[in-house]
């Protein structure tokens, strides 16, 4: 544990030390130059430490993946566009539906949880009481909130007795047991379901933040101009809220492309609910296939680029 | 603001459903397993501590060693109260991380230059490939090979051993035997298969289940029902073929291993035969398998798996008393001849680093008083042979020393513990797919073969 924690000392302080010593060098070398030349020198000096850290972690290995996207299991022969042809043949279409479900379904559920909380709590009271509720899952690790509802959505046959919370609910109200996890129409959606539980506390704190910006005296007005709730609602409240709740929308959005650690641990792709990362994740690590992995890391990265795009947009815009 | 308060008013009944709502399920979420302590008896605990104390040389070494394995839970309780010794003793902290994911996240690992200082496998395959890569550390040089040879059965050894050099230490070794409850089973005892199958459709036919099975263990889940089709194999085509699937000679499409898996599927997708279904069997935590034998009515008689099944029963029904309740029988044979085979997992302890913490906890795992604490846990047989059969204090793991790992018995590795990591992936992935869709079979074994590389 104390050579790691050296070591971190020796990266906050090293790292930060050499860009600066970089700088002061580059600016003693640029003042000795004509004028007309340092001030073309000089941006490229100050962001040279950063263009080189962007190189080392996002280009390089980006350049890696689309090489290895191209190459065999090993990552040694070429096989031109082989693994691209795996990534939308028939064994990754099931993947990629459940993909546009996790994309369709979570994003608008969360986000339309969040502004209908978000607009509830601004109206009582105990606010953040409410609010301090809605967050704590936001607390619990992925991981450990999927073990959580695997043992919540425990099933077992009618006539056993029931183990898993939601099930012993339904037994002791009268109902049959569901097989939440096993059952393909629903098994995605209880998936889901756990990642909104999960994520609709921070979207929350997001739009309740937003709806605290909209001016009183906006809303007053409008009321005095006859507007019932449904007018405040839908001229005031959402066209000031947009921005927001874009952001909020499509950083949900970005969290559904990358979701893994919930399908690994409850159903671990099994029963038609893989999804793209977890598939990566297997092609990587299991099957070792790195070729097909590369591919599907590929695909992914062109999927996410328009949302995350339209996020910093809208991020920008919101600020 | 009329309108104000009168929104004010109706949003409270929906936010306390709605914060209701959600304090239930946090408060549901958060309910604590109970821990439980492990007790041994002293002078086991003397002589383990006496063993560190030796293999430390009498100082205190001090530091850590980073141990990545599979165990969890109860389990991991155990082992960590059989290493306290020689923590207490050597002044060496064992950090150990336990995943179902194993070879996933070792393959990571080493790739990553960052592997754990030892590693815990229950594939031999791991040792084989980690050594030829140069992985590994040669722990026979690190520990002794005298702390090894004569303590061990010479086939065993010998599978850890690559280009001479012995590569991994041996501690748990698994039996795997039919598990029944003994107050309810009916059944024949030390007879055929066909027999037991025989019983078991009389019992299905009267309307009682007679099969218990659970097979969810995330990532590892299929694990279960890869030991009993790998069991029936064995008593049915003998450890010549068994070899041969596990050196890749006998395809995962041939007919025997085709007919392995229907064996188990006729039982594990008829509700009649099997406690609640394919699908509580797959939604049933593995560790929970024994619990219909024992619900109150009973839901099922027997079940197939690995020695710590019965503590892992027992864990849940305290009062049920090993032997006397929960007893055990050898697995019936389809072949005569290969009644006395059977089929056997374990863990081998590979030393990616050699560290003085490293090398000392190898030789205390190696050693005979180590294992028996670990024998005496009632969870596992050890494959130290030096290990008295007085230090199984319980009855189950003493008969099935006795019996399962006698001398008259032939053992043979399990394939899963020989087959590339991959291959064991796809293997227990498709026993899942299989359960839930049995017509899927021809595909499920096609993909299995798929994955050797």
């Amino acid at each position: 544990m104390i050579p790691q924690i050296s070591q971190i000392a020796l990266g906050m302080v090293a790292i930060p030390a050499l860009v600066l010593g970089f700088i002061v060098l580059g600016e003693s070398v640029i003042r000795r130059m004509p004028e007309a030349r340092q001030a073309r020198l000089r941006p490229w000096v100050w962001m040279a430490p950063m263009l080189l850290i962007v190189g080392v972690v996002l280009v390089y290995p980006l350049a890696i993946t689309v090489l290895l996207s191209v190459s065999d299991a090993k990552g040694g022969g070429f096989v031109g566009l082989q693994n691209y042809a795996w990534a939308f043949g028939k064994a990754m279409q099931p993947v990629l539906v459940n993909n546009v479900i996790w994309l369709t379904v979570f994003p608008t559920v969360t986000t339309g949880l969040a502004i209908i909380a978000a607009l509830l709590l601004d109206r009582v009271k105990f606010e953040r009481v409410a609010r301090t509720f809605l967050i704590l899952p936001t607390a619990i690790s992925f991981v450990a909130g999927s073990v959580i509802w695997r043992m919540m959505y425990e099933y077992k046959a009618p006539f056993l007795p029931q183990l898993g919370t939601l099930n012993a609910l339904l037994k002791g109200l009268g109902f049959a047991p569901v097989p939440w996890l096993l059952e393909e129409n629903l098994n995605s959606f209880a998936l889901i379901f756990v990642a909104v539980w999960m994520n609709l506390g921070i979207a929350t704190l997001i739009i309740s933040a937003g709806v605290k910006t909209i001016p009183r005296d906006l809303v007053e007005a409008a009321r005095l101009d006859g507007a019932g709730d449904a007018s405040v609602f839908r001229y005031v409240t959402m066209p000031m809220l947009w921005p927001t709740i874009l952001v909020v929308a499509t950083t949900q959005a970005i969290f559904t492309l990358k979701v893994f650690d919930i399908v690994y641990v409850m159903t671990n792709g099994s029963y038609g609910t893989d999804v793209i990362a977890n598939k990566m994740y297997h092609e990587l690590f299991v099957t070792q296939h790195l070729g097909h992995a590369s591919a599907i890391a590929m695909l992914l990265l062109l999927m996410a680029s328009p949302v995350i795009i339209l996020n910093i947009r809208q991020t920008r815009a919101a600020a | 603001m009329k309108l104000e308060g009168k929104g004010r008013g109706a949003g409270r009944g929906w936010l306390s459903a709605l914060t209701g709502t959600a304090a239930a399920l946090t408060i549901l979420a958060a309910a604590p397993a109970m821990a439980q302590g492990v007790t041994f008896p002293p002078q086991m605990l003397e002589a383990a501590s006496s063993a560190a104390k030796a293999i430390a040389g009498g100082k205190t070494i001090g530091g850590s060693v980073s141990v990545l394995g599979v165990d969890g839970g109860r389990e991991l309780e155990m082992l960590k109260a059989t290493w306290k010794p020689f923590e207490e003793a050597t002044g060496i902290t064992v950090n150990y991380t336990g995943t179902t994911d194993f070879a996933a996240v070792l393959q990571t690992r080493v790739a990553a230059g960052d592997p754990p200082d030892i590693a815990d496998s229950t594939n031999i395959n791991n040792l084989v490939r980690y050594a030829k890569a140069g992985k590994l550390q040669d722990v026979g040089a690190m520990i002794g090979k005298d702390r090894l040879q004569g303590q061990y059965d010479a086939g065993l050894l010998d599978a850890t051993m690559v280009d001479g050099k012995i590569y991994g230490v041996w501690d748990r070794i698994a039996s795997f035997m039919v598990w029944y409850n003994v107050q309810t089973y009916d059944g024949p005892k030390g007879a055929s298969w066909q027999e037991f199958d025989g019983w078991a459709k009389k019992k299905a036919a009267s309307g009682k289940t007679p099969w218990c099975h659970a097979d969810e263990r995330g990532p590892a889940s299929g694990a279960v029902g890869g030991n009993w089709i790998q069991a029936y194999f064995l008593k049915k085509y003998g450890p010549e073929k068994t070899k041969a699937w596990a050196r890749g000679e006998l395809k995962w499409t041939s007919p025997e291993v085709k007919d392995a898996f229907q064996a188990f599927g006729a039982m594990v997708t008829d509700p009649k035969i099997v406690a609640g279904g394919p699908l509580t069997v797959l939604s049933t935590p593995a560790i929970k398998i024994g619990t219909g034998m024992f619900s109150k009515p009973p839901a099922c008689d027997v079940m197939l798996w690995g020695i710590y099944a019965g503590g892992l029963t027992r864990l849940i029904y305290p009062e049920v008393k090993p032997i006397e309740n929960l007893d055990f029988m050898a697995i019936p044979a389809m072949t005569p001849e290969f009644a006395k085979h059977e089929i056997f997992g374990g863990t081998l302890h590979l030393a990616f680093k050699n560290t003085p913490q490293a090398a000392a906890f190898l030789a205390y795992l190696a050693s005979p008083e180590a294992q028996a604490l670990v024998a005496s846990t009632g969870n596992w047989t050890v494959a130290n042979q030096k290990v008295p059969v007085a230090a199984y204090t319980d009855a189950t793991t003493r008969k099935a020393k006795e019996q399962l790992l006698g001398p008259d018995r032939t053992l043979i590795a399990v394939p899963t513990l020989v087959v590339d990591p991959p291959v064991v992936a796809a293997y227990w992935k498709g026993i899942v797919q299989y359960i839930k869709n049995p017509n899927s079979l021809d595909e499920v074994l096609a993909s299995i073969e798929a994955a050797k590389q």
